[in-house]
């Protein structure tokens, strides 16, 4: 659900409103509400690409677990 | 490799011995065995090696047919043959049935190129089937017309026709048939070519337009035809003697094709299933390794799956390159499409199914939109546009933008808005004013259409474009026959009056096909919202062969020609944004050309064995599944 009200926003939202701010978002909307999600932030070497998508449990929360396979992830934040 | 070439005089005496000569010594006839026919004012032949569908002639009376052909319908013995007794039998049926006129091509469902000579009219006639998967040309001279199913057989030496040079590195069309070759064109798809007089006039007899009617009965009803459709297409095109292959990318597509094959092996109705499937694997992992998902199928139903790991663009295999007749936007695989086709007739393949088709019908886009806003459904579509942005993640005004205002803007303005679907930088300013090339660019064609019927135009234009998908695997047929399911023109027809949205839905295109293959495809591919990339292996070859693009591009027959702006295109290549998927395509598209003129030429063969010799390695491997084991064979070339 909070997925797809910050996916709505976003298609609205005039501005920039990729990945990252997709996902910051939603992380900080769902931590706000306790649940144990993380944000994940892959690069993809050929061609070079950056990706962010949150998780909860390890599974993507606001993509599809094909795409993310494709971005090696980054180290943790520590968030 | 197969051939035929047929001949006619246009005032009915023999055809002479020089062009007999001319046409029998072409360089792709040399190491072939050809069988002859004669008959008055009319001289052909057909021939091949041992592989693939090998063409034939039938004479009966004073009517000769010439040709190549595999029928869907069940009229004869055809269905139980393969090679080149499916031909004969085909053949026998075409012209035992041919009325003279265009109808007779019409009723033909199937695969086909054919030249028919009837002695007593002094008639000749080509006819192409509906898809262009069968390819014929034509050459008209002085005195004689003729057909052949290869182009450079027509083509006098190293002539090539500029115009359709600067429109295949343009990514245009302006239609016509033509071919690279100066005075050779091409028998479009749907189209017969008939002689009248000294000259020969072309006369369509299929066309995707005419079958767009909206198919308004209950979803239920329309998802069991599809299926029933496509369970027959799969049907008549698997080898009774099961030596048919797959390829087995881990799409939709071609994980529907292999999946049907199976269950209607499993269930009798049809003979035998598939004897392997093939898979192609990046294994670099930017998407275009699928291989979770073909291992899906390939456990699913038990099958043999051979896969080519390691060959990527522009790599050798220590082999001269092949000199296909025609140039198209992926030669620079020829490589690895070869080692696939070895693999598959070493293991006694005679036929590989691609999933080829699907794609260019099944689709759809987002351009309905654009219909239903003049339709005065505005609302609705902002409304839908919303759901699709929200859905993939884009922004709703830039999907409102490019979905429904586009389409109803002029071409040119649109080509101005979206630079990256116009003509690429390096092609030479003069080419694009002298070939008009600005008038024909991708987006004229996706947008055309009158307005309120953009969607319907642009389906129509995709099928309309299918030749140039078919030519991609050009390297792959002249050592094993494809078959292509879903280009059964019963399947294709159906489809072509579905609603947009049962093929087009956001994150789940060819929402029909998935709904049909419902328990017959396992569920991790069914439902995959996307599909594997090349743009991975496109960067990456951009970045690492570009010691052989300097060598390539250093004697470049495409700048002396004065097509490409050389400065431009390096200038293209260094650039290499990330996300710029169009142009890297492009780049490859005019690299890939360079290269296919230059092997023709003969200049190619020595930098191509400088650079790579001692450098290549690839990986062919045989999964077994269900048993555990795997034989791993790895060559350094």
């Amino acid at each position: 659900m909070a997925d797809r009200v910050v996916a709505l926003a976003a298609a609205l939202y005039p501005g920039r409103a990729l990945c990252l701010e997709r996902s910051l978002v939603l992380y900080d909307r769902l931590r706000r509400e306790g649940a144990a999600v993380e944000l994940r932030v892959g690069v993809q070497a050929t061609p070079f690409a950056a990706h962010a998508w949150v998780t909860f449990g390890g599974e993507p929360v606001n993509d599809s677990a094909e795409h993310v396979s494709h971005f090696v992830v980054m180290p943790d934040f520590g968030t | 490799m197969n051939v035929f070439c047929g001949v006619a005089r246009f005032d009915g005496s023999p055809v002479p011995d020089a062009w007999r000569i001319r046409f029998a010594s072409a360089q792709c006839c040399r190491t072939l065995a050809l069988d002859f026919v004669e008959s008055a004012g009319f001289w052909g032949f057909a021939g091949g090696d041992a592989a693939g569908r090998r063409p034939a002639w039938i004479r009966r009376r004073e009517r000769v047919v010439i040709g190549t052909a595999r029928l869907d319908d069940a009229h004869g013995s055809g269905q139980a043959q393969n090679g080149a007794g499916i031909v004969a039998s085909d053949l026998k049926y075409i012209l035992d049935t041919w009325s003279g006129e265009v109808d007779a091509a019409a009723r033909l469902v199937g695969d086909f190129a054919y030249v028919i000579h009837d002695a007593r009219s002094g008639k000749i006639v080509g006819a192409r089937d509906a898809f262009g998967v069968d390819a014929l040309f034509y050459r008209v001279f002085p005195d004689i017309v003729a057909f052949a199913s290869r182009a450079d057989l027509l083509a006098t030496d190293q002539e090539y026709d500029r115009q359709f040079l600067a429109e295949f590195v343009a990514r245009v069309d302006s239609g016509g048939g033509r071919t690279p070759y100066i005075g050779v064109c091409a028998v479009p798809p749907a189209h017969v070519v008939r002689t009248l007089g000294r000259s020969v006039v072309t006369q369509r007899y299929w066309s995707a337009a005419s079958f767009t009617a909206p198919d308004t009965r209950p979803l239920p009803a329309i998802v069991e035809e599809f299926r029933e459709h496509f369970a027959t297409a799969v049907r008549t095109r698997l080898s009774p003697n099961g030596r048919t292959w797959a390829q087995l990318s881990g799409g939709l597509d071609s994980s529907s094709v292999v999946s049907m094959s199976q269950l209607l092996s499993k269930t009798g109705s049809a003979p035998s299933g598939l004897a392997g499937t093939i898979t192609l694997v990046d294994p670099h992992g930017t998407g275009g390794d699928e291989r979770c998902y073909s291992d899906s199928v390939v456990r699913a139903y038990d099958l043999r799956n051979e896969q080519i790991s390691g060959l990527d663009w522009w790599q050798s295999d220590g082999v001269e390159p092949p000199q296909t007749d025609l140039p198209t936007p992926a030669y620079l695989m020829y490589a690895r499409d070869r080692r696939m086709a070895e693999v598959v007739r070493a293991a006694g393949g005679e036929v590989l199914f691609t999933g080829y088709g699907a794609d260019h019908y099944l689709g759809g886009s987002a351009v309905f939109l654009a219909d239903w806003a003049v339709d005065g459904r505005l609302r609705a579509a902002l409304r839908e546009s919303m759901r699709w942005a929200t859905a993939g993640h884009v922004s709703f005004w830039k999907f409102a933008m490019h979905n429904i205002a586009m389409p109803l803007l002029p071409p040119s303005l649109v080509s101005r808005l979206l630079p990256a679907a116009s003509v690429p930088t390096w092609v030479h300013a003069r080419a694009v004013r002298e070939f008009e090339l600005m008038e024909h660019t991708v987006v004229q064609q996706a947008f055309g259409g009158k307005t309120g019927g953009k969607y319907i135009a642009s389906v129509v234009q995709s099928v309309e474009a299918m030749p140039d998908v078919l030519a991609l695997h050009a390297v792959i047929q002249d050592i094993v026959e494809e078959r292509h399911p879903f280009l059964y023109r019963p399947l294709v027809e159906f489809a072509l009056g579905l609603p947009a949205q049962l093929c087009a839905q956001p994150m789940a295109r060819k929402w029909i096909l998935r709904e049909a293959m419902r328990g017959v495809l396992p569920e991790t591919v069914r439902t995959r919202p996307g599909k594997g990339s090349i743009d991975g292996s496109l960067a990456r070859t951009l970045s690492r062969e570009a010691g052989w693009m300097r060598a390539l591009l250093e004697r470049s027959t495409l700048v002396e020609m004065g097509l490409v702006d050389d400065a431009a295109l390096v200038r293209a290549i260094e650039d290499g944004e990330p996300g710029a998927e169009d142009q890297r395509a492009a780049i490859v598209r005019t690299l890939a050309l360079e290269c296919w003129l230059q092997v023709r030429s003969g200049r190619w063969v020595d930098s191509e064995r400088r650079v790579h010799e001692s450098t290549i390695t690839f990986d062919h491997q045989m999964v077994i599944p269900n048993g555990g084991t795997y034989e791993h064979d790895q060559a350094t070339l």
